[in-house]
């Protein structure tokens, strides 16, 4: 059974790059326009792993991953801050919320992937 | 450091203002160009073109569009402002911002369709690549296969061999028998002379019995016998001489026709040989080529689907010119706020504090994400993000 890998960003051109890579590498996906949106989507829902966005409407990434990451089921979900943010502090705070790696914009498919693989529950 | 909020300082505002607004916005057009730059470089000259074809003019339409009807604003608004250059800022921002969102939006929706439409092209070349991959075996099963049949039909050929070297050792034995019917033969002549001479003898025995008179008389009987007997014998050595002579006819017949079926034999595997090795050779001939072709397109295959690929990695400057436009129009907006409070206060006879411009502009740099943004912010070149960046493993 195919993994599922939530994408969270405020870029429909993100959102179908990133979905594109990972469905050809044989995942589900399921899609949220940020924050506040992706936990609308989480609703118990089994994720294998987290992509997501820092700077989106409504609700930032840093905060989405650590409103998630308060709920035991998605405590130990793994999450990859995909941002055009390239600071330090940023990166920081991301990994204070609970991220596992940080990506910057633009991304190669394969280096994707490879983190994907590296990150993904089993 | 605090200014007043002069005409002047108002007028080298909105510069500002209308510098930064317009430099993001080329240098988000000059960014997109030079990622189509880099996708035409890598070769998809025909994807690239339409592309940047198309996003180049969506994107020049709208910018032109923004600049020509902003500039019919600011005129339509410095003739009818009453309050000059705060009532022109009202009514112009807004409609900048506008036109700014236009772009963005529109910009968006081509680099969307755009992606989809290189997105399915990258499946699609990875589908007939897999497949290939998948039977990837069929040319080694192929050349098996003809491996396998120039195997068996040496085989079948040594097998013809082997029955022709059998039939030439029966032709050799049909040619011994051949002979020893010629010795059977002259045997069958000896036999004829032999009774002859012994019809000689026997009719010299009987002569000398009859000059013997009564006591030959015995003798003559025998004589008598061993002639008979002769003369059988004779007529036997000449039915043997006869039967030889057919059934040694009969064999040389049969040893000509066997020699000359050897001969069209012989041929006929010549020939078989050179027909299967002309044939094994044709397909060969096309596997080869059909196996030079396949890898061919399996290479340039992968390289159509490296460089579109590397054209989805480029796309993604849509979010990041998005992210600089909407920043810009945030800041503008913030302007136009700024500027209403400020005429409210005039209007209501409030005196207008004057602008903080070294606070504004480090609010305005706090709001950056990316490290374009400081660069602009800076005066400096920017640096438009070349490759995919390494990722960082927290």
């Amino acid at each position: 059974m195919a993994k599922t890998i939530l994408i969270v960003d405020d870029s429909a051109s993100v959102r179908q790059v990133v979905g594109m890579t990972l469905k050809g590498a044989g995942y589900d996906v399921v899609d949220a326009v940020d924050g506040k949106d992706a936990l609308s989507k989480l609703d118990g829902r089994k994720l294998h792993l987290v992509i997501s966005d820092v700077n989106m409407p409504n609700m930032d990434g840093i905060s989405f991953v650590k409103e998630m990451k308060a709920k035991p089921a998605y405590k130990f979900t793994p999450v990859i801050m995909l941002t055009t943010e390239g600071s330090e502090a940023k990166k920081r705070d991301g990994q204070a919320a609970g991220a596992k790696a940080w990506v910057v914009k633009p991304f190669q498919p394969a280096q994707m992937l490879d983190a994907v693989s590296k990150l993904i529950m089993p | 450091m605090k200014i007043v909020w002069t005409d002047d300082n108002r007028i080298a505002a909105m510069v500002w203002v209308l510098c930064v607004g317009l430099g993001l916005l080329g240098a988000a057009t000059a960014f997109s160009g030079a990622a189509f730059d880099r996708v035409w470089a890598s070769g998809t000259a025909l994807a690239g073109m339409l592309a940047g074809g198309l996003l180049a003019s969506r994107v020049r339409r709208a910018l032109a569009s923004a600049r020509r009807e902003a500039e019919e604003a600011g005129s339509t608004a410095l003739q009818q402002a009453p309050g000059g250059l705060d009532d022109l800022c009202g009514e112009v921002l807004p409609i900048w911002n506008r036109q700014i969102e236009t772009a963005r939006s529109q910009t968006e929706t081509s680099l969307v369709e755009l992606t989809t439409c290189f997105g399915d092209i990258h499946q699609r070349l990875g589908a007939a690549l897999g497949l290939y991959q998948n039977n990837g075996s069929g040319e080694a099963d192929v050349m098996a296969m003809l491996e396998k049949g120039q195997g068996d039909l040496s085989n079948m050929l040594s097998s013809l061999r082997a029955g022709l070297q059998a039939k030439q050792e029966m032709l050799d034995r049909i040619r011994e028998v051949a002979r020893f019917s010629d010795e059977l033969k002259a045997m069958a002549g000896s036999v004829s002379a032999l009774a002859n001479q012994t019809q000689l003898v026997s009719l010299n025995a009987a002569i000398e019995a009859a000059w013997a008179g009564k006591a030959g008389r015995g003798f003559a009987v025998i004589a008598d016998e061993v002639r008979k007997l002769s003369t059988q014998s004779g007529e036997t050595g000449k039915q043997i001489t006869s039967r030889v002579e057919s059934v040694t006819h009969a064999i040389h017949s049969a040893v000509e026709i066997a020699e000359r079926y050897a001969d069209q034999d012989a041929r006929a595997m010549r020939d078989s040989e050179q027909l299967i090795e002309g044939v094994l050779n044709v397909f060969r001939g096309a596997v080869e080529h059909l196996t030079q072709a396949a890898t061919q397109f399996q290479q340039e295959g992968r390289a159509v689907q490296e460089t579109v690929s590397g054209v989805i990695v480029s796309l993604q400057f849509q979010d990041r010119v998005s992210q600089i436009l909407c920043q810009t129009m945030d800041d503008m907006a913030r302007l136009e706020g700024v500027l209403n409070e400020n005429r409210e206060r005039e209007a209501g006879g409030d005196p207008v504090p004057p602008i903080d411009v070294a606070a504004w502009l480090e609010q305005l740099s706090s709001t950056y994400t990316t490290l374009e943004q400081q660069d602009n912010h800076q005066g400096m070149q920017s640096n438009a993000p070349g490759k995919a960046a390494e990722i960082t493993f927290f």
